[in-house]
């Protein structure tokens, strides 16, 4: 899906937590995610503090939207 | 081809992997803070009771749900509809797969211009390419339309 929003010209940033899959299809901008069944969040932590990761990993995700990149890069 | 194969001779396999395309990176954002986001999923947020009915498998349809008005998602306003992973922590906290609530701070915050008041969702789960291509090419078309200029995927 990644790629054909990428195909029509609007950089997209693949959030996922199999990354080899994400490459193996070819997804451009890939940021890793915690884990399968919570790729943005980690019920293990506070409230506050998995609300802190969650907005690390978009703000992530933001700074690879904004980054030129030549190839497949894992941020 | 096992034949073959004992008999050391050359073969051929009979299950090719597939063999994907690679698309071109776009030209990164260049003024985030003036942008339109748009936020998708493969992960199967959906508005509580799955109004499209996407499959929890294979789906076959993927829909758009607006989020104009809301500043997060709740257990109460959204749930998960993939088959293919543990619902508790999704369906506890649909954020933990479609960020809405980091992402309505960072657009407070100035950090995007805004979020496009609509989502994506299907199912990634055992879901065919052809049917990812054919959502994401439909999709992409409203995006444009909605002059929409970076875009964030999310998959368990």
């Amino acid at each position: 899906m990644v790629k054909e929003i990428e195909k029509a010209g609007i950089p997209a940033v693949h959030i996922c937590t199999i990354v080899p899959i994400s490459k193996t299809v070819g997804a451009n901008r890939i940021v890793p995610a915690i884990a399968i069944p919570h790729p943005l969040g980690n019920p293990a932590k506070s409230g506050e503090e998995e609300k802190l990761l969650r907005r690390t990993l978009v703000e992530k995700a933001l700074c690879a939207l904004e980054t030129k990149i030549e190839e497949q890069t894992v941020f | 081809m096992l034949l073959q194969k004992l008999q050391g001779q050359t073969f051929r396999t009979e299950y090719p992997l597939p063999v994907f395309d690679r698309v071109a990176p776009p030209p990164p954002v260049k003024n985030m803070s003036a942008a339109t986001l748009a936020l998708i999923t493969s992960g199967g947020i959906v508005p509580r009771g799955n109004p499209d009915r996407i499959e929890s498998s294979s789906a076959t349809r993927y829909g758009k749900y607006d989020i104009g008005n809301l500043r997060q998602l709740t257990a109460q306003s959204h749930e998960t509809a993939h088959g293919g992973y543990d619902p508790t922590y999704a369906n506890e906290d649909p954020n933990r797969v479609l960020p809405l609530d980091a992402v309505r701070n960072l657009e407070r915050e100035g950090r995007i211009g805004r979020l496009h008041p609509y989502y994506y969702a299907t199912v990634g789960n055992g879901t065919s390419v052809a049917r990812a291509v054919q959502f994401a090419r439909e999709i992409a078309v409203d995006l444009k339309s909605s002059g929409v200029q970076a875009v964030i995927v999310t998959s368990t």
